[in-house]
């Protein structure tokens, strides 16, 4: 009976989806069910990583602002936290979120402000590429360097395997470029060394990618099992290649190979299930195809929160914007980049635009919240299996210094202290007790059921004990 | 295993430096203590724990390779040591022998605990090019034989989009999309070999582009068109009708016809034996399992999906040389030049006219086989290609743009075509600035490649020429149509302005600009030119005044690709010069550094960066601001201009602001540390600091290795020295010959050889 339920509401649910996703694949990952239906429920990640900055001042509560904050170092510049030698953990219950966060108070009882972690085996700057979500050094001003290890989402998505293992959506490439229309890979996800992730820019190619091989799927046995023996015939056709070529170039031809078997591991995932996908494939609107960055940005969101819902994928990441992008959409004129070296814009403080940026990225959240809340699953809603983390690649600011790395956490993972209510921050650097985003990291490993020591690199300059095994602050 | 060593410390020197030596000289093999004694005597001077010269300290040196702290130091070394950046020029440098051998010592330890070297992964990346000394690359001290490793490239979006065209009437269709992308930075090389690749991300569109091409060339495509009509696209080459068409069951030679077509279609040469019986055997089965049609469009699909379809091969297959070198055979080196050259491939690409032979019939008999037969060609392809690109004639469709991958070298070099994703604000300008720099892109596309067609001291006159192309349509034939559009066409909303500005600049004696649209005309005042009153060339390019422009770098295009949202940007304009024109290198930006440039706009932009003068700042933005500053001589939209308007500009027209503060504007900068002591010093302003760039021989050896870069999809190595120095040679033997330049790169053993 839980099977058929739960395939109904969620049907339902994705009918009600707003925007262009009206009804988008129905179901395909019968494993999963089964898995459901066993009682083990899904995890899923939604990572949202904004360019130049997360500033740690702008998500304090209201009422804790006069305790918790100082002025800027220099004028114009955000205000700063106070350094802090204890953990401060306390409820968001009757507390008034700042402006910014302001379209999440519905999600209020789901929302952890994490603050005080350090990232200081990261690079900082505008970017620390790899390092943000992999928690190492790599790469310099202009390129991402080497993806040494796999970063959080890549490790998730090797943890929670799907049809998609991770979904890359962006606005832009390499962090100081500008908007772009086609598959790129932006440096800050990798599956594993050397591996890097790509992130698709164009909505509807993300389309294409995602639901076309359901809206392309094959219609009769005939067909499926021609398509099965084209990969086959694809796959050893590659390895003949790739023997009688010997060691040149061996890891492109992987690459291409790879690409191969992950389509014959897809088709086998989705067999038996594509004529009831295709049903459900949804309508492309203009605003796919639009160039307006928040448009773009909002499709991606959609798409995101459709993959996750349909079950193509358990790891989504949204690249919200890079430093070269200017948010025409929202009436601010002048490029992430110049707002990072707090220059004012239409009669607005550099701070005032960075808050109208944190905020329409806000109302995208809330807008996935709500869409995985509409979504019934186990004894609550889809948004009690998932997380939703927001950070910057760039740490605390434009040029992070990564001694402090702040996180929104949003959802549930089955796990009560994920997003809780809470306003949970960690002793500042050098204090006594302070934690790196590698215990995140190892965290929300364990929270996918792997657990680990130590996640990437540890910072030297500090107690190698501390920065082993998760948060138990935030483990149920 | 030793796990910890302290290096001895300076007294021990001329001791220790003989441990190094001798097993130099004796060849023996290298040992911790070697290693440990060559740091001692080069390294430990500036990074012991007490000089500590950029947080770098090499003291105690630790040899656990299990450590990643351990590594990293050891990355450090070995990339410091390869790229000839340590010991700095004023301090005494190792042998090449010496340094070679601890560089293998610690690529060895390396190996064992199974650690890459950063170092071959950073040298991957065009960013890094810079980072390998100049002066050991042109100072004839490298004699190691050149090759490039063997390699798969990519298609280039270009390639493939080419690859589309070639297949008739489909891109109409839009059934096929782009699969592939580079990721355009500003002023980088966008398309190097190590970047690109065809993986998962690419995979699907692919598949279902090849389907879609299948389709075309047997049973149409049906798409609905602008009215809604069910339309149905079709292309079958006559060697499918059998098999597509026919009752009866094709032949076998009617099969191999088939298969050879799509084989050269799609991969340029026909399919060999193997290949012949892999698709008839896969036919058959695809044909059992899905019927005749379907059938044959899978087996056409699988030939799209060849590995070879989607990389271009260059690994090596022709004779192995002495030096352990395997030279590109003919058909690779065919495709080679033919993609280095075009977008097309060597069966598409003629050397002598339309009646000419294809490169790869010239390929086959022969006629590539020494480097000097290759230099015929590749001049000869250089002077005679013409290529018209959709992409590149916005404003003239009937102007030619020539050696569309000489084009592309340019943009990506100067970044100009930057220009208009430089958001300017509507309210400055009036109208979306985005319209009218594209304009100008257009205009610096035609300054270059008049530059490149000339070819006669090339890189001087694309630095200091003030012969410029402004609204050119690309002929007068085309001026001629342009005007007469203009004048006669009655239903244009715009007619009577245009009539009436007509007939004022002919009363004048003066002859229009060709361009429809008072809003559209005004564009250029960018050039300082106006609208209403300008007088027309329709002889170009024309000379602007000398004291307002002179070369691409006082170009509006790249003055605005390399600006702000609301101001100039000299320290990217100086960072710009400093790696695309001194070979400098600049440090990341320091994690500790808040860089904001004070808004108070009762001031000049040069004041204000006067915030970067503190010490922490310094260091850097005196590399980079001195350059950049001359250039103040333009606006944020390239005009010319003596004075800087001052306090908050509502628009860009000074009309409109007659009460406004002004300045003097300042335009004073220097080149200092360059390398080039004849190049060092203070200059007036941008005029003179192009002009003293154009002349200087580093300047010219550094856009050598640009050009390397682009052409070789690659960074240069110390083994490509004699190339490059071959090239630059060629270049100045011909008159600074571009073309020159680039055939002696083509037919360098860089190009040639694989290994």
């Amino acid at each position: 009976m839980k099977f058929n339920k739960l395939s109904l509401n969620r049907r339902q649910a994705l009918k009600k989806l707003s925007g262009c996703i009206a009804a988008p694949l129905l179901m395909p990952f019968a494993n999963r069910l089964t898995a459901e239906a066993r009682g083990e429920l899904p995890r899923r990640f939604l990572f949202v990583v904004k360019s130049s900055g997360l500033t740690p001042a702008e998500l304090v509560p209201k009422d804790l602002i006069p305790e918790y904050i100082r002025p800027g170092e220099e004028k114009g510049w955000p205000n700063e936290l106070k350094p802090s030698d204890k953990l401060i953990d306390l409820p968001l219950a009757k507390r008034d979120l700042p402006e910014s966060l302001e379209p999440l108070i519905r999600f209020k009882d789901q929302l952890t402000i994490l603050q005080g972690l350090s990232g200081k085996m990261c690079r900082g700057g505008h970017s620390a590429w790899y390092g943000a979500l992999g928690c190492y050094h790599t790469g310099n001003e202009g390129t991402p360097g080497r993806a040494a290890f796999a970063t959080i989402d890549g490790a998730l998505a090797n943890a929670l395997p799907a049809i998609f293992p991770h979904v890359g959506l962006t606005l832009g490439g390499k962090v100081l470029s500008g908007v772009k229309d086609s598959v790129v890979y932006p440096g800050i996800s990798a599956l594993g060394p050397d591996r890097p992730l790509p992130y698709q820019a164009n909505p509807a190619m993300a389309y294409q990618d995602l639901f076309g091989v359901a809206a392309t799927g094959s219609k009769s046995r005939a067909e499926q099992s021609l398509q099965t023996l084209l990969l086959d015939h694809m796959v050893s056709d590659i390895k003949r290649f790739q023997r009688e070529l010997g060691s040149a170039d061996r890891e492109k031809l992987n690459h291409y190979l790879g690409a191969f078997e992950g389509l014959q591991d897809r088709r086998r995932k989705l067999k038996g299930l594509e004529a009831k996908i295709r049903n459900n494939v949804p309508e492309i609107s203009d605003k796919f195809s639009s160039e307006v960055e928040t448009d773009r940005l909002e499709s991606h969101f959609d798409i995101a929160a459709a993959a996750l819902i349909s079950g193509i994928t358990n790891v989504a990441a949204v690249r919200a914007d890079t430093l070269d992008v200017t948010y025409r959409g929202l009436g601010i004129s002048k490029h992430v980049h110049g707002l990072g070296h707090a220059e004012s814009v239409n009669g607005m403080s550099s701070n005032e635009a960075r808050n109208r940026i944190r905020r329409f990225h806000m109302e995208q959240i809330s807008r996935v919240a709500a869409k995985l809340t509409s979504v019934p699953e186990g004894d609550g809603t889809m948004l009690d299996h998932t997380l939703i983390v927001y950070l910057s690649d760039a740490a605390e600011k434009h040029h992070g210094s990564c001694t402090e790395w702040p996180f929104l956490l949003l959802g549930g993972l089955g796990q009560a202290k994920a997003g809780s209510g809470r306003y949970l921050q960690f002793p500042s650097y050098g204090k006594k007790g302070q934690r790196t985003i590698g215990n995140l990291y190892n965290t929300f490993m364990e929270y996918a059921g792997k657990p680990q020591d130590q996640f990437g690199r540890l910072d030297l300059n500090i107690d190698a004990e501390l920065q082993r095994g998760p948060l138990p602050e935030l483990i149920s | 295993m030793m796990s910890f060593i302290s290096i001895q410390r300076r007294f021990s020197h001329v001791f220790l430096s003989i441990t190094w030596l001798s097993a130099v000289v004796l060849g023996q093999a290298v040992t911790e203590p070697v290693v440990v004694d060559f740091l001692g005597e080069y390294c430990l001077e500036c990074h012991d724990a007490e000089t500590a010269k950029a947080d770098f300290i090499l003291e105690p040196l630790h040899f656990d390779f299990t450590k990643p702290s351990v590594v990293d130091v050891w990355q450090k070394v070995l990339e410091k040591l390869e790229t000839g950046e340590m010991p700095p020029k004023k301090k005494p440098r190792p042998q090449l022998k010496a340094k070679q051998m601890v560089s293998g010592w610690i690529r060895a330890e390396f190996a064992k605990a199974n650690v890459p070297a950063l170092i071959d992964h950073k040298m991957q990346s065009p960013e890094f090019g810079n980072h390998l000394n100049h002066e050991m690359l042109f100072n004839g001290s490298q004699k190691e034989p050149a090759s490039s490793p063997p390699r798969l490239w990519r298609l280039s979006p270009f390639i493939y989009d080419h690859m589309i065209e070639g297949l008739g009437g489909l891109r109409h269709v839009r059934a096929v999309h782009q699969p592939f992308a580079l990721d355009e930075s500003k002023g980088v090389i966008s398309d190097f070999a190590s970047g690109q690749f065809a993986g998962d991300a690419t995979l699907q569109l692919l598949v279902m582009n090849c389907q879609s091409i299948a389709e075309y060339q047997t049973v149409g495509i049906s798409k609905r068109d602008h009215e809604g009509i069910m339309q149905r696209h079709r292309r079958v080459p006559d060697v499918f009708r059998p098999i597509v068409e026919w009752v009866d069951k094709p032949s076998a030679e009617q099969l191999l016809a088939a298969i050879h077509f799509e084989y050269k279609l799609i991969l340029g040469r026909e399919a060999t034996e193997p290949e012949v019986s892999q698709a008839i055997g896969y036919l058959a089965k695809a044909q059992a399992n899905a019927g005749r049609v379907r059938g044959f469009q899978s087996m056409l699909v699988s030939i799209m999906l060849k590995p070879e379809a989607v990389y271009r091969l260059e690994v090596g297959l022709g004779e192995e040389d002495k030096f352990g070198r395997r030279r590109l055979s003919d058909n690779e080196l065919a495709f080679a030049l033919a993609f280095a050259l075009t977008d097309k491939g060597p069966n598409k690409t003629r050397v002598g006219g339309n009646e000419g032979q294809t490169l790869f019939e010239i390929t086959k008999a022969g006629g590539l086989a020494s480097p000097s037969d290759i230099r015929r060609v590749v001049k000869q392809i250089l002077d005679e290609n013409d290529m018209s690109t959709a992409d590149y004639t916005m404003f003239a469709e009937n102007h030619k743009v020539r050696n569309t991958r000489v084009l592309r070298f340019f943009r990506d070099f100067f970044g100009y075509h930057h220009a208009p994703r430089v958001f300017k604000d509507e309210n400055r300008i009036s109208i979306d600035s985005g319209f009218e720099t594209k304009r100008i892109v257009h205009d610096a596309d035609q300054f270059v490649m008049h530059i490149f067609d000339e070819d006669h001291d090339v890189f001087r006159q694309l630095l200091t020429s003030n012969k410029y192309f402004v609204a050119y349509p690309g002929s007068y034939e085309k001026f001629e149509k342009d005007l007469n559009y203009i004048r006669n066409n009655l239903n244009d909303a715009n007619f009577k302005n245009n009539e009436k500005y007509i007939a004022r600049l002919e009363a004048e004696g003066k002859i229009p600009i060709p361009i429809e649209g008072t809003s559209s005309r005004t564009y250029v005042k960018f050039y300082n030119l106006f609208h209403e009153t300008w007088g027309y060339q329709t002889k170009q390019p024309f000379l602007l005044p000398k004291n307002q422009r002179a070369g691409i770098l006082t170009h509006p295009a790249w003055l605005i690709a390399w600006s702000g949202n609301f101001d100039n940007d000299p320290i990217r304009r100086g960072k710009w010069i400093l790696e695309h024109l001194l070979a400098g290198t600049i440090q990341d930006v320091p994690v500790t550094v808040n860089a904001v440039i004070p808004e108070d706009r009762g001031r000049s932009l040069r004041d204000r960066l006067k915030a970067t003068k503190s010490k922490e700042c310094w260091n850097c933005h005196r590399k980079m601001n001195p350059l950049g500053l001359p250039f103040e001589s333009f606006d944020d939209f390239g005009r010319f201009r003596k004075t800087e308007m001052l306090d908050e500009r509502l628009s860009i027209f000074p009309e409109r602001h007659r009460g406004a503060r002004t300045v003097p504007v300042q335009t004073n900068g220097e080149i200092a540390d360059s390398g080039d002591s004849s190049l060092d010093g203070p200059v007036a302003d941008a005029f003179e600091l192009v002009h003293k760039l154009a002349n200087s021989t580093r300047v010219r050896q550094s856009f050598v290795r640009h050009v390397f870069r682009f052409w070789m999809g690659r960074n240069e190595t110390f083994a490509d020295s004699p190339t490059l120095m071959a090239a630059d040679k060629a270049y100045i033997e011909n008159g600074g010959s571009m073309k020159a330049m680039i055939a002696s790169l083509l037919s360098s053993d860089s190009f040639l050889y694989r290994k």
